[in-house]
């Protein structure tokens, strides 16, 4: 499974109760305007991202234009685990 | 009492230079807010705006809304706060409904909003090129009384359609002046402005804190929605005084428990409109170890009613916690069906009296506008009971009203937005306590024979047409009738047995592989 898919399988699971395909979720879809997801519902991706990805968020990049679609996620994500690769090796993410 | 022009006044003769307003490290002082307000009310005053009119505040939460509020103010106008973040339907109603004459907005709100907004029949002034600088043109503020109309906000009513609260001047004065005496706000403190100001919690943030002198540090969109940089504004700007809905500690408490976050300047926390969480309610001495813990009751309609301070160890608490006791303002019944007092013990629906009531809800016919709904009581519709340690306890509401996230939503009204859905058949939205956010609105659906909605195109539906509070967090899909009571509604108590019965007597439907999950 790729970085994406599995940002995208936990949005499906978790907010959506496992009721939508994966081709229902492009990058750009406002899941904060499509009421897919809320201000607790926030939090939990946060914690996802972190313990998944194993990326540190930082306080100024929590807002909620960070979280507004699976494309806005994967750019926060995105550079540290690039880092993350170059530093360490192309399996060390283990995703 | 004094009126809040005369509070605001007396702040900017007595230190000018005191902080007034704090947003993203800009402060703006009880000088300049009294300066500012009048030049833009100048400016309002120079396009024709007049006593009596109603001035729509289409902005982000920043400085320039409180400017805006007290413009109005001065020129003996209610203002209406129209929430950028609503739906631009219900932003267009709200203009209408509230005889909105002119909306106030700047060059941060999206183009295509202002001009949907303005398309409702108001006048768009932009908030900066308005204000009229120029010292040397008189203002002279309108003689306000304490009948007039000093905000309109807009809430869900229990005939599921929205409707204007109109709150007078006498209103906010009853208020402020219990809320700085019984929290003993000075001008050394700085009060937390959390709940957008379209919320009735929003009066105590900016007008008891004005009044005792104090200072309003307003959390914007982007504070609110992350529990990091909300706390890092309590404790930069020493925060003293936190109002809150529950959910917005329940989210600091989640996080916090990750990282540790302590805000010891903090030294009351007030939290209203909806059930706290017992898990968010053990919390508190972690996150505000000096704050003494306030549960408040109220209703946009009658403002803060009822308060229960949390024992220094909440582990003493009742739960749920206690409505409380009186405010001093306020005389209360509680009545059966019949409107006689009930027994001690007894439960029945909570009436009050304040002079914090509103003078009535906005109502429209042909081209006039009257108030009505406003009797010398006000029913809540919740049921109560007066327990033995003189606290009023909360069973349950009369009506289908409900709170989410202290917002309050009309669990009819998103039925029927999802009913109007083409494939939809029936549906019913239940408000399900939960330990974590308060409140869930779980929805049960059946869709017509053959159709197939996910959940995500129903989230997706209900976000067009409802606000985003009011968007259930979970669908259930069914495929058999709802199941009804005697008198032929939906049997609520049934669908919530339901929820929690094993998975293999859920309801089953088009999407039961999926039902069995629960998103808590």
């Amino acid at each position: 499974m790729n970085r994406r898919d599995a940002l995208v399988k936990f949005v499906v699971d978790e907010f959506l109760q496992g009721d939508a395909a994966s081709s229902d979720i492009p990058d750009d879809l406002d899941l904060i305007a499509n009421g897919v997801i809320d201000s607790l519902g926030l939090l939990k991706l946060v914690a996802f991202l972190e313990e998944h990805y194993a990326v540190s968020i930082p306080p100024e990049a929590m807002v909620p234009d960070a979280f507004r679609s699976i494309g806005s996620m994967m750019a926060v994500i995105s550079p540290q685990l690039d880092t993350a690769r170059q530093e360490t090796g192309p399996c060390a993410t283990g995703s | 009492m004094q009126l809040m022009t005369e509070y605001l006044g007396a702040a900017a003769r007595t230190d000018a230079s005191a902080p007034a307003v704090m947003h993203r490290g800009k402060i703006v002082s009880y000088g300049e807010l009294s300066s500012r307000s009048d030049a833009l009310a100048r400016g309002l005053r120079a396009r024709g705006v007049a006593r009596g009119d109603r001035v729509g505040l289409l902005l982000n939460k920043t400085a320039d809304a409180t400017v805006a509020i007290y413009a109005a103010f001065k020129l003996g106008c209610a203002y209406v706060p129209l929430n950028p973040e609503l739906p631009a339907q219900r932003l267009i109603e709200a203009t209408r409904m509230c005889g909105v004459r002119v909306v106030v907005t700047s060059s941060d709100i999206a183009p295509a909003l202002r001009e949907r907004v303005a398309a409702a029949g108001a006048d768009l002034a932009a908030a900066g090129d308005l204000e009229d600088g120029r010292t040397s043109a008189l203002f002279a503020p309108v003689r306000l009384s304490e009948a007039d109309p000093a905000a309109i906000l807009t809430t869900s009513g229990s005939t599921g359609a929205a409707k204007g609260v109109v709150i007078t001047h006498g209103n906010l004065g009853a208020f402020v002046d219990w809320a700085v005496s019984a929290f003993r706000l000075t001008a050394r403190d700085r009060l937390l402005s959390h709940a957008p100001l379209q919320f009735d919690l929003s009066f105590f943030d900016l007008f008891a804190a004005a009044a005792a002198g104090a200072c309003t540090v307003l959390a914007d969109d982007a504070d609110v929605a992350s529990p990091a940089r909300l706390t890092q504004l309590v404790v930069s700007t020493a925060v003293t005084v936190w109002q809150s809905v529950p959910s917005a500690i329940t989210l600091v408490a989640e996080a916090g428990a990750r990282n540790a976050l302590a805000m010891p300047e903090v030294r009351c926390v007030l939290f209203a409109g909806e059930r706290m969480p017992r898990r968010t309610l053990l919390a508190l001495p972690r996150l505000f170890p000096s704050a003494r813990y306030f549960n408040i009751y109220g209703a946009t309609e009658t403002n803060d009613t009822f308060l229960y301070e949390v024992p220094g160890n909440p582990f003493d608490a009742p739960d749920p916690l206690p409505i409380g006791g009186p405010l001093p303002y306020v005389r209360y019944r509680v009545v059966d069906d019949d409107g006689n007092a009930v027994r001690d013990g007894e439960q029945g629906t909570l009436v009050v009296s304040a002079p914090t009531m509103m003078a009535g809800y906005v109502a429209r016919d042909g081209g006039g506008e009257r108030l009505q709904g406003r009797g010398p009581e006000y029913s809540t519709r919740d049921l109560v009971s007066m327990a033995s340690d003189g606290h009023l306890r909360f069973h349950g509401r009369t009506d289908a009203l409900v709170k989410t996230n202290g917002y309050r939503v009309n669990t009819l009204e998103i039925e029927d937005q999802i009913q109007s859905v083409d494939a939809v058949e029936q549906a019913s939205v239940l408000a399900v306590p939960d330990d974590r956010t308060g409140t869930r609105l779980v929805a049960f659906v059946r869709l017509a024979p053959g159709t197939r909605l996910s959940t995500l195109d129903l989230k997706m539906k209900c976000a067009r047409r409802l606000p985003r509070h009011a968007v259930p967090h979970q669908f259930h899909f069914v495929t058999d009738a709802l199941p009804t009571s005697p008198t032929g509604k939906v049997d609520k108590q049934r669908l919530a047995e339901l929820l929690i019965a094993p998975p293999d007597q859920r309801p089953t439907g088009p999407a039961a592989r999926n039902t069995s999950h629960e998103s808590s």
